[in-house]
């Protein structure tokens, strides 16, 4: 197993089993063995958990079934598990989420997680694998090429799971540097263009007003330049080679939009018909795999995005505009409400608190001096 | 009496500020915001303000300070920056913007009195 992932789902709470059609643990994290007493390279022996195995294996559909877990020590009483299965990263094993009534929040999380993971990186591994196959027979220049290509989007795709993991929950992340976010916005184009270039787009910026009175915003200008390049990528990527994208900067009172024009940028994540895809309708085989194929190169930058946009205090989303579709990234403008401000309160009570009696002695001699 | 124009977000700063100034020969006003703070300076024309740099709004402490330099109307207030950012690169951008002077909070209330003591004397 690549080490990310193993890292990644070592590092979930709930207890987590990947298991094998035929009840072969491939892997269990801590918390799994603690619960089940199962390590990797054991088998499933509770019937119940091993029926829903096969099933979710043969029909690709989750379910959930409770068994008993096994006791903390001796004289502890056994607990109920609930055991969510999931399609596995393969068509021939599944994932089993195990918890208990108390953390069975946790499985909301890890749905999605798994959902990332299985759309994001099924296919990819699978044709990799299959290159790989095809390099090793037959020595082909054009399939190392194709090995090369793929290994790239695996990298990329394993590169913002680890982005992602990064800013999740966490906000210590988010900093506080004073931002401008229109020389921000181009250095992100800097790093898209030659994507674009090879598309033949054309871009263009605008900014309401003077570009020097727009409003600054503080947080992480390495994080949320990551926002623009994933946005202003999947614009490039959406949008029709040989088009044009519209970039303006909005300033509405405390808030700053960065608006993308009716650029479909993860419309495809979404689930949804992207502009590019609706031009070529009469390629409609075509069409939907290269919508699938943004859809998966999407979904991850889009949660990654969503994540570090929050922890700023904004949001993305959608607007429609006289029959058009903007994707918007809205932030607030300032410095967000954040628990370092109650800490500085504390810090300069503390301080005032220290200098208090010199603050008196001073007032105490201005009396004194006073006629 | 010379008037000192407090623009700060955080009511518990604007109050220790309050406190620590009290006492002295100054007229107290406040904005919680910087467009607020920055109307205030027109209309009741300090001479001094004390200005938090990271403020929620369109406009930061940096931005009021520019404007406040720039205005011909408002020539001569002496601007003060309060700030928990006190590394060179914000204090360059402080002297970019105009400001007269820069506190580094947690600040010692001695030391804004003799800031602010220092700074209106030469007014």
């Amino acid at each position: 197993m690549h080490a990310t992932l193993s890292e990644l789902l070592e590092n979930l709470q709930p207890g987590m089993l990947w298991v094998s059609r035929d009840g072969l643990v491939r892997f269990s994290n801590t918390q799994a063995v603690a619960k089940m007493r199962l390590n990797s390279g054991a088998r499933l022996q509770e019937p119940t958990l091993i029926n829903a195995v096969n099933g979710t294996v043969i029909e690709q559909t989750s379910r959930t079934v409770t068994i008993c877990g096994q006791p903390a020590g001796p004289g502890e009483p056994v607990p109920e598990l609930r055991c969510k299965v999931l399609p596995g990263l393969s068509r021939d094993d599944a994932m089993v989420l195990v918890t208990d009534s108390a953390d069975e929040h946790a499985s909301v999380g890890f749905d999605n997680l798994m959902m990332v993971i299985r759309s994001d990186l099924r296919d990819p591994l699978s044709a990799l694998t299959q290159s790989l196959v095809m390099a090793r027979n037959d020595r082909d220049v054009h399939a190392l090429d194709a090995l090369c290509d793929q290994v790239d989007e695996i990298t990329q795709v394993l590169s913002k799971l680890i982005d992602l993991a990064s800013v999740w929950g966490s906000e210590s992340l988010v900093g506080s540097d004073r931002i401008e976010l229109w020389p921000l916005l181009q250095q992100a184009w800097a790093e898209v263009e030659p994507l674009a270039r090879a598309r033949n787009l054309k871009a263009r910026f605008t900014a309401q007003g003077p570009k020097t009175q727009l409003a600054a915003i503080y947080g992480s200008e390495h994080w949320l330049k990551r926002v623009f390049v994933e946005c202003l990528e999947a614009a490039v990527r959406a949008t029709r080679p040989g088009g044009s994208l519209e970039i303006e900067h909005r300033q509405m009172g405390p808030r700053a939009l960065i608006v993308l024009r009716d650029s479909g940028a993860f419309v495809a994540a979404r689930g949804e018909s992207t502009p590019m895809e609706t031009l070529s309708s009469a390629k409609s085989r075509g069409a939907s795999e290269v919508s699938a194929k943004l859809a998966s190169r999407d979904l991850i930058g889009l949660k990654l995005c969503q994540q570090i946009v929050a922890q700023h205090g904004g949001q993305l989303r959608e607007e429609h505009d006289d029959g058009e579709r903007n994707f918007l990234i809205d932030l607030p403008t300032g410095a967000p409400f954040r628990n370092e401000a109650v800490d500085m309160d504390i810090a300069q009570a503390q301080v005032y608190a220290r200098d208090l009696a010199a603050l008196m002695a001073r007032r105490r001699d201005q009396r004194a001096a006073k006629p | 009496m010379k008037k000192i124009l407090i623009v700060e977000d955080q009511p518990d700063i604007r109050k220790l500020i309050r406190m620590t100034l009290e006492f002295e020969d100054y007229e107290i006003h406040e904005a919680a915001d910087g467009a607020f703070g920055l109307r205030m300076a027109s209309a009741v024309g300090p001479d001094l303000v004390l200005l938090d740099v990271m403020m929620p709004g369109e406009l930061d402490g940096l931005q009021v300070c520019q404007r406040i330099k720039s205005d011909p109307r408002l020539a001569g207030l002496k601007v003060v920056l309060l700030t928990a950012r006190g590394q060179a690169r914000d204090r360059e951008a402080g002297q970019l913007a105009g400001a007269d002077d820069y506190l580094v909070k947690p600040f010692s209330p001695l030391q804004l009195i003799e800031t602010i003591d220092r700074l209106v004397a030469a007014a």
